[in-house]
């Protein structure tokens, strides 16, 4: 009955071997959403704005409400999951009343009040007390305004190990009242690690192709800045390595590119839907790999889980028939094509290429290695370098890592792997 | 009948296989109830059968000890009277907080406020239970219904407020494991088992929980939530 949980992480798995990486201390501070602010405006991190902390009831009191912006956000800082959030949208017509995300009306008086019950600890994780504080609200980027029923959209990046592990884009809805938590009912989509496009989309645990009451497709979405996103991600876990495995939640302005909006010491695992990809064999994969860099973490995820869009370009282009041996053209340090001699090799997953041949195209640079692993064999101890691979293949351009080898006495100095033949098929005889 | 093989039960010098047994003998001979002693050692039986519900199955309700604890107020209203009585416990809150819900007072204050509202509540339903004829149900039973009470308020209040789709499902979810609790400490084989075999008993609960804790495969909930990943 429980055998086959496979590579799907489930609650007890994410908790027993994953966030035990996250110490105390590092979720003292991702529960409070004002400590991580104080922490990532010292590290040099974008963030938005403070406009207000509210400690005591006095300082409710005293606060000239009248003198906020046009809009805003009052914020629990100890609370989870979207509670307690209030968005202001508007002015309405009178000084000190607003509009909310519905359209009803609040006043300064609703807000003490709100503000009153978040220092009370109504909405902090476990009911103790809290502070209040409002944060300006981001103004978001144009081409997520037709995805959205108001309210800014969010990125959640789970990093472990300095590596994004997995992405998803969290659409606020009517019903989530503009806040992007997927318990409120906001809309998870998946997003591929290596070009920012969404992939799948769940809401409410159910898997959705559009938008609900709009023809607009989940997926297909180029999310703007991606690289910076992940870069912005990964730094955050640099700033806070006492949590190994972090959701980082982050924002896109207009005019400022990405924030980091909150950190998350027990991310969720409904992005595993919205991806549909199981983290469990992606945290592993990236368990104890020495990563050097920021730039080297965003490496490593996006040749590692790269989405293979293969059934689109299958759809497109039809199935491809190759034959065993292949000459395909890799794409050299310079950018220019060399053709190679290559065998298609099911036995294989991953494609491997000769040492020399990889040093003699430029890609054998240490820019361009993703990591070194040590293999165990009986003929000893032996090391092997994972590569950046770039190669057209019957005239399809395949981007994807390789081992090197040293293949000098063998037929063709680099062989194809299953990991990059989806799409193919494979005549057997002689050519 | 536990009586009976009470007191048939020969026991030799105490020892590692008999010390829980020894230990029960001693203290009925000191004037405490064999059943509570019974109910004591079940307890943990219980909680371990909360804690495979959550980390097996995926049923988590509201917390560890409420189900246990409401399984022991049904220990002396019975089940089916004792559910009854939360529901209707929980409706009253319910209403009496959609009533309360343009005034806008602290959070603390606001709760005793319905506190007293659904105390006062219950006199329509003492009026109707002498109807009934079930006055004694009220009466054995008031320090238990206080106790529904205060998980109903937890419920109603706390959860419902936060997020009402997730309050009404660890309220189900609440009312099964209580359910399941209840009978596990009413269950007339356990306690026979429990009588006879203690020490055993324990060993093998202390075992399971060892076991659930270590436990970092899938939930049965979460093979339906992954379904679509687990067919790839």
């Amino acid at each position: 009955m429980m055998i086959t949980s496979g590579n799907v992480l489930g609650l007890n798995a994410r908790n027993r071997l994953f966030l035990s990486s996250n110490k105390k201390e590092g979720r003292r501070l991702a529960d409070s959403k004002l400590l991580t602010k104080r922490l990532l405006r010292k590290s040099h991190l974008p963030t938005p704005a403070i406009l207000a902390i509210f400690r005591s009831p006095q300082e409710i009191m005293d606060f000239p409400w009248e003198d906020l912006p046009e809009n805003f956000v009052l914020k629990p800082s100890k609370g989870f999951g979207g509670q307690g959030v209030v968005i202001v949208k508007k002015r309405a017509k009178w000084a000190g009343e607003w509009y909310l995300m519905d359209g009803s009306l609040v006043t300064i008086q609703d807000l003490r009040f709100h503000a009153l019950e978040i220092l009370s600890g109504r909405f902090s994780l476990h009911n103790g007390s809290d502070v209040a504080f409002i944060e300006e609200r981001i103004k978001i980027q144009k081409i997520f305004a037709k995805y959205v029923w108001h309210g800014a959209p969010d990125i959640r990046v789970v990093v472990f190990n300095k590596v994004p592990v997995a992405a998803m884009l969290r659409l606020p809805t009517r019903e989530s009242q503009g806040k992007s938590n997927l318990h409120q009912g906001a809309i998870g989509v998946g997003v591929d690690l290596a070009t920012g496009i969404t992939t799948h989309g769940v809401l409410d645990g159910q898997f959705i192709r559009f938008i609900p009451d709009t023809k607009r497709k989940v997926n297909g979405l180029k999310i703007p800045q991606w690289d910076k996103i992940l870069t912005l991600a990964v730094k955050a876990q640099e700033t806070v390595p006492s949590l190994g495995y972090l959701g980082v939640d982050i924002i896109l302005d207009k005019e400022r590119g990405p924030m980091i909006l909150e950190l998350n010491a027990r991310a969720g695992l409904e992005i595993q839907n919205a991806n549909l990809a199981p983290l469990k064999k992606r945290l592993e994969r990236v368990e104890g790999l020495e990563v050097k860099d920021t730039e080297h973490g965003v490496r490593i995820a996006k040749s590692l889980f790269a989405e293979r869009f293969a059934d689109r370009v299958m759809a497109e282009e039809g199935i491809k028939t190759i034959r065993i041996w292949e000459n395909v053209k890799i794409v050299t340090g310079d950018k220019k094509k060399v053709e190679v001699k290559a065998k298609v090799d099911t036995g294989a997953w991953k494609t491997s290429i000769d040492k020399d041949l990889a040093a003699k195209l430029g890609i054998l640079e240490a820019s361009n290695v993703l990591w070194t692993k040590i293999y165990k064999s009986s003929l000893g101890e032996e090391k092997r370098q994972v590569i950046n691979l770039t190669f057209f293949l019957a005239g399809r351009k395949i981007e994807t890592i390789a081992n090197i080898a040293g293949r000098k006495n063998l037929r063709t100095p680099l062989i194809i792997g299953r990991r990059d033949l989806e799409g193919f098929l494979i005549k057997p005889e002689r050519n | 009948m536990l009586e009976e093989i009470f007191l048939n039960q020969q026991l030799g010098s105490w020892g590692l296989t008999n010390f829980l047994r020894q230990a029960i003998h001693w203290a009925v001979a000191h004037g405490y109830s064999l059943e509570v002693l019974l109910l004591l050692l079940l307890l943990p039986l219980a909680i371990t059968l909360v804690a495979l519900a959550r980390y097996l199955v995926g049923i988590q309700g509201l917390g560890v000890f409420t189900p246990v604890m409401m399984a022991v107020v049904f220990l002396s209203t019975g089940i089916i009277p004792g559910l009854l009585l939360f529901l209707i416990i929980l409706l009253i809150e319910v209403l009496v907080i959609l009533l309360l819900r343009k005034l806008k007072i602290h959070f603390i204050a606001k709760m005793a406020l319905v506190l007293l509202l659904v105390c006062l509540g219950f006199f329509p339903f003492l009026l109707l239970s002498t109807k009934f004829n079930t006055t004694s149900l009220f009466n054995s039973a008031l320090i238990p219904i206080l106790i529904l009470i205060l998980i109903g308020e937890n419920v109603a209040e706390v959860q419902l407020r936060k997020n009402p789709k997730k309050a009404i499902r660890a309220t189900v979810e609440t009312l099964i494991l209580s359910s399941l609790a209840f009978f596990v400490l009413s269950s007339l084989v356990l306690r026979r088992m429990m009588l006879l075999y203690p020490e055993a008993m324990i060993l093998l609960v202390a075992i399971l929980d060892i076991w659930i804790g270590q436990f970092t495969g899938l939930r049965m909930l979460e093979y339906r939530r992954f379904r679509k990943l687990l067919k790839k």
